[in-house]
């Protein structure tokens, strides 16, 4: 009997969110409101997003450097796991190696290779980003979470 | 304790790709014949439950995901970008030595 498909399947990840989408938030500056409003679309399930594992850690070593404690850490990771619409991407050498062409070539640092390798692994053609590097890439089209929301 | 386990069947709905992966390798480890699958099933179920259990009691007290993280770093006046472009910066200090 064939099924009619998963969720997933009827609703492959529309957008690649960047660490600063979660940092914007803890921000609590200008932006955290449309950030704020994105990413609970994503909580809902109502957009799906990735994030590779690579960018929520890059969010650790922030608040790590702003002597968050490690109570809040666990917080903000726990938190993810609540994302009905979310899926962590799990970088391996593979994406890394390819990620680092990706610097040579484009002229990008690492990790906007690595998210820019994660995209298209997942078939994803939209990064969520305040992040204006992206803008010189031409397989990825970057998207700020005012246009989303 | 009981000498016989009841069993239970569940339907569930998997991406067509996670599940030929999932299929291969279950009768890679325990061969092609009936039950690998099932018992592949129930290792995989039993280290999600474990995981996931090791961490239901910090989940459980997160309302809103969102609201959980909203200003957790109100303190700091910088850009979400800037701090991202510093976090590269502790990489590549730390790598460094």
């Amino acid at each position: 009997m064939r099924r009619e498909g998963s969720e997933a399947e009827r609703h492959p990840a529309e957008i690649l969110l960047d660490s600063n989408i979660f940092l914007e938030v803890q921000l609590a500056q200008k932006h955290a409101r449309p950030c704020g409003l994105l990413l609970a679309k994503v909580r809902d399930g109502k957009t799906r997003a990735i994030v590779t594992d690579f960018h929520i850690d890059s969010v650790v070593v922030v608040m790590e450097n702003y002597g968050k404690n490690p109570r809040e850490v666990v917080t903000f990771l726990a938190s993810l796991t609540l994302y009905k619409g979310l899926t962590i991407y799990h970088l391996g050498l593979y994406d890394r190696i390819k990620a680092a062409y990706a610097m040579r070539d484009l002229r990008l640092d690492y990790d906007d290779a690595l998210a820019l390798q994660a995209s298209r692994q997942s078939s994803v053609n939209r990064i969520v980003s305040y992040d204006e590097h992206f803008d010189s890439v031409m397989s990825i089209k970057r998207v700020v979470p005012e246009n989303l929301v | 304790m009981p000498l016989v386990t009841k069993m239970g069947s569940m339907r569930i709905y998997i991406p067509d790709e996670l599940e030929r992966r999932f299929r291969e390798t279950a009768m890679r480890l325990f061969g092609y014949g009936r039950g690998s699958i099932s018992l592949a099933s129930e290792k995989a179920f039993e280290a999600w439950t474990h995981q996931a259990s090791e961490v239901m009691a910090t989940v459980e007290s997160i309302e809103d995901p969102v609201a959980a993280i909203r200003g957790m770093l109100s303190n700091v006046k910088k850009t979400g970008v800037e701090l991202q472009h510093e976090a590269r910066g502790i990489r590549s200090r730390k790598a460094s030595g």
